[in-house]
């Protein structure tokens, strides 16, 4: 992980710094799409089909596009490294900070890191946590001292505790010494993490004025995925169905198609979401051709072409519906588990297949003996515990 | 005739003449309401168990009351089609119904009225979780006579309205969507009770059930045969307080185990029974 080239002037005025958890809100869908969305939804609650796959077929295929980190590279984060930098900077510099202690909680599904890659880019020492299984342990592991100089960076609260009887040992134990800590303390947490967090410890009464980044809407997707984009000159973005250029706009910043507001509200506005539903709808040619026939689209000459297919709406089928919501949830909370870990946390009885279900459609993916939750299912993994009454972040 | 012969014999005419009275028109408001309320009957729950759940008890809640609207409304439509309305006609009519429902129908009118309190008292709720007379279950219809009551074990109990004269109603929820679950336990008095008690905290406050939204209890006091503990908690669906229930158990089980206490058992009915006054000198 290189650290990140000092932003330009006209980088600096587009980074939003991060603002507190309360003000977030998710971008709206524009009211045409709305309309649309709203019946299907409607439909889909009506007609919940039996036994079908979970996500759309075209969805899990993954991208087929051979050049996909020229025009979308990663990192998923986009300017996030650079706006917590700008959030931070004059916290960091100050011989006694206030707050001591700085909460950024962070919707989950990030696999990118930020606050662990920005604590790395500035040289800050890291506090990992221990090992899961150790948590649950006749002795588990005790909290080390917090008493070195600087900044200390916590960057995933969520790995310091289990849902599990014997689980928040640790977790209150390493709270008490951030509160008893006299330096900086930098602390990230999964914002479902947080929450538990909150009604289970009370920790919002130490760390009360969390913060998120601002929202990734469609002006600010624009921004980010045309400086990608401009890796590899001379290609176009064009909507699949109409030929419209997603990235375009007019004289007044007008877009020529408003696909990008309405990435924005699927995506919840978090970047790392929105990041790989892009990278998921783009086609080359070809690609284009053989889903959608030989239509001829509009493009100039010398103009290279990637075509954005609309992403379809995904929802869990009736079966077994609420098991798979209770291993959703659970990976939420964790971020990601083992399959032992979670047996543990459930309250399932006798032996399951749902997670083999959801790995096969696509919702977790598997990582050596982890399970997590897929950035690309994340919208609709939330839309679905929300509907079925889960507490939710 | 003249018209004021004619007016005082109108007036005097209970009911409509044959000829005038059209049952066409009064067969179509029959079927027709009954049509909408069979309607209601069908979609209403299924909207409340396909929909969001935070919309479930709303949904379950609308059809009675759309039934009541639709009845009133019906019957409103059929009395001017069948009988002359007049103020003296009202009183005929009214005094004849209230013989004949005192002598015939005592019973059943009561339930009928019953219902109708029901609706807008709201002692209890299509969805809602209650306990009359030592039955204890989910109401799943409110009818106009009775409530259908699905208990645990899967039977259906009938509960006229009208019980609700006479009986004590436990509403366990009272149309909020969660409800207080309890998770009993008793150990012999010999036991760290502060280590046990943060242990069965935990044991709630890390269940996958459990609703943030609410407290979380450990209460205990010592009785004859031991200490009662009771972990009261709120699912956040109250459709999984069963489970809730049985989650909490198991797992109290294991953490009561691990604190270094010991279950005992006692009687059921020993266990409402107080604690003997102390006598002094």
């Amino acid at each position: 992980m290189s650290a990140p080239e000092k932003p330009s002037r006209a980088e600096a005025e587009a980074l939003c710094p991060f603002q507190p958890l309360e003000k977030y809100e998710r971008p709206l869908m524009p009211a045409q799409q709305s309309v649309r969305l709203f019946f299907t939804r409607l439909w889909q609650m009506l007609r919940r089909a039996e036994g079908g796959p979970f996500v759309a077929e075209a969805q899990l295929k993954g991208t087929r596009l051979r050049k996909l980190d020229a025009v979308a590279a990663p990192p998923s984060c986009g300017p996030l490294l650079d706006e917590l930098e700008l959030t931070v900077a004059d916290w960091v510099a100050a011989g006694s900070p206030t707050p001591r202690t700085r909460l950024f909680v962070l919707p989950p599904c990030d696999d990118f890191g930020v606050i662990e890659a920005w604590a790395e880019n500035k040289g800050h020492p890291v506090l990992e946590a221990p090992t899961r299984d150790s948590l649950v342990s006749a002795a588990p592991p005790v909290v080390p001292e917090l008493d070195a100089e600087g900044v200390i960076v916590i960057p995933r609260l969520e790995r310091w505790f289990l849902r599990h009887r014997n689980g928040l040992t640790l977790v209150r134990s390493l709270l008490a010494a951030i509160e008893a800590r006299r330096g900086h303390c930098l602390v990230g947490c999964n914002s479902w993490a947080w929450a538990f967090l909150k009604h289970t410890l009370g920790a919002n009464l130490l760390m009360p004025e969390p913060l998120i980044f601002q929202r990734f809407d469609g002006p600010r997707l624009r921004r980010w995925f045309t400086e990608l984009a401009e890796a590899e000159a001379g290609t176009a973005f064009r909507l699949s169905r109409n030929g419209a250029d997603v990235l375009a706009a007019d004289a007044k910043g007008k877009p020529e198609d408003d696909y990008l507001e309405k990435l924005g509200a699927q995506s919840l506005g978090i970047p790392w979401v929105a990041w790989r539903m892009w990278r998921a709808s783009l086609r080359t040619d070809e690609e284009e051709k053989r889903e959608n026939g030989d239509k001829k689209k509009a493009g100039g000459p010398g103009e290279r072409t990637l075509w954005v297919m609309d992403a379809p709406e995904l929802s869990l089928p009736a079966d077994h519906q609420q098991n798979a919501l209770l291993v959703l949830h659970a990976l939420l909370i964790h971020d990601r588990l083992t399959a032992e870990e979670l047996s543990q946390v459930l309250p399932v009885v006798g032996e399951t297949f749902i997670v083999a279900a959801l790995d096969a459609a696509g919702f977790v993916e598997q990582t050596g003996p982890e399970i997590r939750c897929r950035a690309l299912a994340y919208p609709a993994i939330r839309r679905e515990l929300f509907a079925a009454g889960f507490p939710t972040d | 005739m003249t018209a004021a012969e004619q007016g005082k014999e109108t007036a005097a005419k209970l009911i409509n003449d044959l000829q005038d009275i059209s049952f066409l028109q009064i067969g179509l408001v029959i079927a027709g309401t009954w049509f909408a309320i069979f309607l209601a009957r069908r979609i209403l729950p299924f909207l409340a168990e396909r929909g969001p759940s935070q919309f479930r008890l709303f949904f379950l809640g609308l059809e009675p009351i759309l039934r009541l609207f639709l009845l009133a409304g019906a019957v409103l439509w059929i009395i001017p089609i069948v009988f002359n309305i007049t103020v003296q006609n009202f009183l005929v009519i009214a005094g004849a119904a209230s013989v004949a429902i005192g002598f015939a129908f005592k019973d059943y009118v009561s339930s009928l009225i019953a219902g109708i309190v029901a609706i807008f008292e709201r002692p209890y709720r299509p969805g809602d979780w209650v306990e009359i007379d030592g039955d204890y279950g989910e109401v799943r219809a409110v009818g106009l006579r009775a409530i259908q009551l699905q208990t645990a074990a899967d039977s259906t109990v009938a509960v006229p309205h009208a019980r609700m004269w006479t009986e004590n109603i436990s509403n366990a929820n009272d149309g909020a969507r969660t409800l207080m679950c309890i998770a009993d336990f008793y150990l012999a008095p010999a036991h760290d009770a502060a280590r046990v008690r943060s242990a069965l905290q935990d044991v709630a406050l890390t269940s996958a059930f459990l609703s943030y939204e609410k407290p979380v209890l450990v209460m205990l006091k010592e009785t004859l045969w031991g200490t009662h503990y009771q972990l009261k908690a709120y699912p956040f669906d109250l459709r999984d307080q069963f489970s809730f229930i049985s989650d909490m158990t198991v797992r109290g089980k294991l953490a009561i185990a691990e604190a270094g206490a010991v279950e005992v058992t006692a009687p059921a009915a020993a266990s409402e029974t107080p604690l003997p006054k102390k006598i002094s000198g």
